[in-house]
């Protein structure tokens, strides 16, 4: 029997987790987001104040609500990044002083690969796979083609996906996050904007959503300056369909081009239903198979973290007490620290 | 047996110690130029090792609590906060200041707050006769220099001073008492700064030749190869494109801007904060007023740009942080051979 405490501060989300052989016993967030609202975005030096702040009462909750103490541990895993880099030393300090007064493993973990093994909790993975990592801080297309083997074969070469929804929301006067408020407006509306797509290569699988965000603003803008009312309703629709629209036709052609078996979706933006709705259908009569993470597990959190430290024990992925941080980790270099 | 676990990290030192029945009884320090976060809890483990001591003869945790750097705190203070936790010991914080001061001497305890700051308090043995605060360097100096029997203690470098005394472990291992017990769930680090801007009162307004001279005097602390007088009459006289706007406090002029808007892209040629005012938020004054100028053009401006030295990495930092974007590294642009970044900003796109 295998018992996993995980750590997860890379962003605004406080997260301990505990598993057990795969079972989730305790999974435990305290979020940010309402002080990070009044500013449309995280505030670094808040959040990782507000880390410190929370750490121990999250500890202390994953233990009661799993029934256990540190002494039943059997290793600690943290996320050492990529994320902000003051937030990232938080959980890592924690993690570390676990390891070392336990005598325990200390096991690294790569934050989007947890988005990725997140998927476990409601499916088996089964390789070669294509992820759809689409969050605030990441939109990338990886191919798996055996457990913990990454290889990125598209990204987005300016703004991730969800940061393009937050700063569409924040022009639209939407609160952020503005996933959830884009997405719920879209539902009520029709495509009756006209936003272009950008002109990437067709035979890249690589995103931009720079432009797209840019198409929106200097629309509202015009439309602003006219004296036209926006239509809420429709331009979430519109911007909607362009920014899931590009993904989704990216991720189609990756699957098909690299013959996987399935098609795996992760990060925040996984939760956008038109997202959900798009990949299900337009994949439908592919044979290949589809996990769509579970709601609660498409935020940050450490349930996701100790899945992936599920992976790395077996193999003693386990990291010295003198690892650092790294808020720029590439996924390819998930045994790198 | 049971000894007391000392911790600090709230500046450029790693502190570790061992205490026993309120001393000193074994100590790791030294020079950890920001590698805290990664040698801390190894230090742990090699002071506990080395006195074939295990988790559970530590009987409290004893932290430094700041001011001090924001992240070197929260190093210590995590640490110190799981131990405490999952030990089931007492957690007791004591000011980075008070750990500093020798003894039962009357101390000025003292470290770097930037921007030609301190961190400055002044305990003598349980006395605190000033509380902690931020101070102008100018001010502290004159302290110091009125009071020439007390010791001043921390790490003084960045004053030019030498230390009487710099090490807060002497100090941590006589706090094990209630005055410094915390509540070790919630326990957060004294910033004393806040986050925001200070108080300050700025106002940004366009310069004019009654200007130059203070603005002159801040261009040539600012730049190796400074504007003349001349040129900053040209810029504010003769060239069509050029705005100039001050930022005010009070009557003093701490920085200015000048930038030059043509057709659709606009250029910042010099950007400057006089040193005593840098990190409080008047660079963002200034570079918004900037953009909010490019805005308000009928035509719009969809580009701002900039040259920085690609040493500069303070600046190129700020410039991140404000949306800017690396675009090409132009080699040998400054006359004296350094590279140039080049880095845009979109300006209808946020």
């Amino acid at each position: 029997m295998t018992r996993i405490l995980a750590i997860e501060s890379s962003c605004d989300e406080t997260a301990v987790a505990i598993t057990e052989d795969g079972r989730l016993l305790a999974n435990v967030v305290a979020t940010q987001i309402a002080v990070h609202e009044k500013y449309g975005g995280v505030m670094p030096e808040i959040a990782s104040r507000l880390h410190v702040e929370n750490i121990s009462v999250c500890l202390k909750e994953s233990l009661r609500q799993a029934n256990l103490t540190f002494d039943d541990i059997d290793a600690f895993a943290v996320t050492r990044g990529p994320g902000l880099i003051g937030c990232l030393h938080v959980g890592l300090q924690a993690a570390k002083t676990l390891a070392l007064l336990y005598k325990k493993p200390l096991i690294p973990v790569h934050h989007l690969a947890g988005h990725i093994y997140a998927n476990e909790f409601v499916g088996e993975l089964q390789y070669p796979l294509l992820c759809v990592v689409v969050s605030g801080g990441n939109s990338e297309l990886i191919i798996m083609r055996g457990d913990l083997d990454f290889e990125i074969i598209g990204e987005t070469r300016d703004d991730a996906i969800g940061e393009s929804f937050d700063k569409v929301a924040r022009v639209l006067g939407l609160p952020y996050p503005g996933g959830l408020p884009i997405d719920q407006h879209a539902k009520l509306g029709k495509h009756t904007y006209d936003l272009p797509k950008p002109h990437l290569d067709k035979d890249s699988y690589d995103l931009s959503y720079s432009g797209l965000k840019t198409s929106v603003i200097n629309l509202v803008n015009s439309l602003k300056m006219k004296g036209e009312p926006v239509r809420l309703d429709d331009m979430c629709r519109s911007f909607e369909d362009v920014a899931v629209g590009m993904v989704v036709e990216k991720a189609i052609k990756a699957a098909k081009d690299f013959n996987v078996k399935q098609v795996v979706l992760a990060g925040g933006v996984s939760a956008n239903s038109y997202l959900r709705d798009e990949i299900t259908s337009k994949l439908k009569d592919s044979g290949m198979n589809i996990i769509i993470p579970p709601l609660w597990c498409t935020g940050d959190n450490a349930a996701m973290i100790a899945k992936t430290a599920e992976h790395l024990y077996p193999r003693k992925v386990f990291a010295p007490l003198t690892l650092g941080v790294d808020p720029n980790w590439r996924i390819t270099d998930w045994d790198k620290f | 047996m049971s000894y007391a676990l000392l911790l600090d990290s709230s500046n450029s030192k790693l502190s570790v110690g061992l205490a026993k029945d309120g001393s000193l009884f074994d100590a790791i320090e030294y020079e950890a130029n920001q590698r805290q976060s990664e040698l801390m809890v190894g230090e742990i483990g090699n002071i506990l090792t080395r006195n074939s001591l295990g988790k559970d003869d530590l009987s409290s945790v004893v932290v430094c609590k700041g001011p001090g750097s924001y992240t070197g705190v929260r190093i210590a203070l995590t640490i110190a906060k799981t131990a405490a936790l999952a030990l089931s010991i007492p957690l007791y914080m004591v000011s980075s200041l008070e750990a500093l001061k020798d003894g039962d001497n009357a101390s000025i305890c003292l470290s770097n707050a930037r921007g030609k700051r301190s961190y400055f308090g002044v305990h003598k043995g349980e006395e605190c006769l000033i509380d902690d605060c931020i101070m102008d360097n100018e001010k502290v100096l004159s302290y110091i220099a009125e009071n020439p029997t007390f010791s001043i203690c921390g790490d003084l470098q960045y004053l030019g001073l030498e230390t009487t005394h710099n090490t807060p472990l002497p100090t941590l291992a006589k706090c094990s008492e209630e005055k410094y017990e915390a509540e070790p769930l919630g326990a957060s680090p004294v910033y004393l700064k806040d986050t925001g801007n200070s108080a300050l009162k700025v106002i940004v307004r366009k310069m004019n030749s009654a200007d130059i001279l203070q603005v002159l005097e801040i261009e040539n602390a600012c730049f190796s190869a400074p504007y003349t007088h001349e040129n900053f009459l040209y810029e504010l006289n003769e060239n069509p494109f050029a705005t100039m706007l001050v930022a005010m406090v009070g009557p003093d002029i701490v920085g200015y801007i000048d930038f030059m808007i043509t057709f659709d892209s606009a250029t910042i040629n010099r950007i400057a904060v006089k040193e005593e005012y840098r990190k409080k938020g008047i660079g963002n004054r200034l570079l918004g007023e900037c953009v909010k100028l490019c805005r308000e053009r009928e035509e719009p401006v969809e580009n701002l740009t900039l040259e920085v030295r690609k040493s500069n990495q303070n600046a190129i930092r700020f410039y991140k942080k404000h949306a800017f974007k690396e675009i090409v590294v132009k080699p040998q642009y400054y006359s004296d051979g350094e590279d140039a970044i080049y880095m845009v900003r979109s300006i209808i796109n946020d």
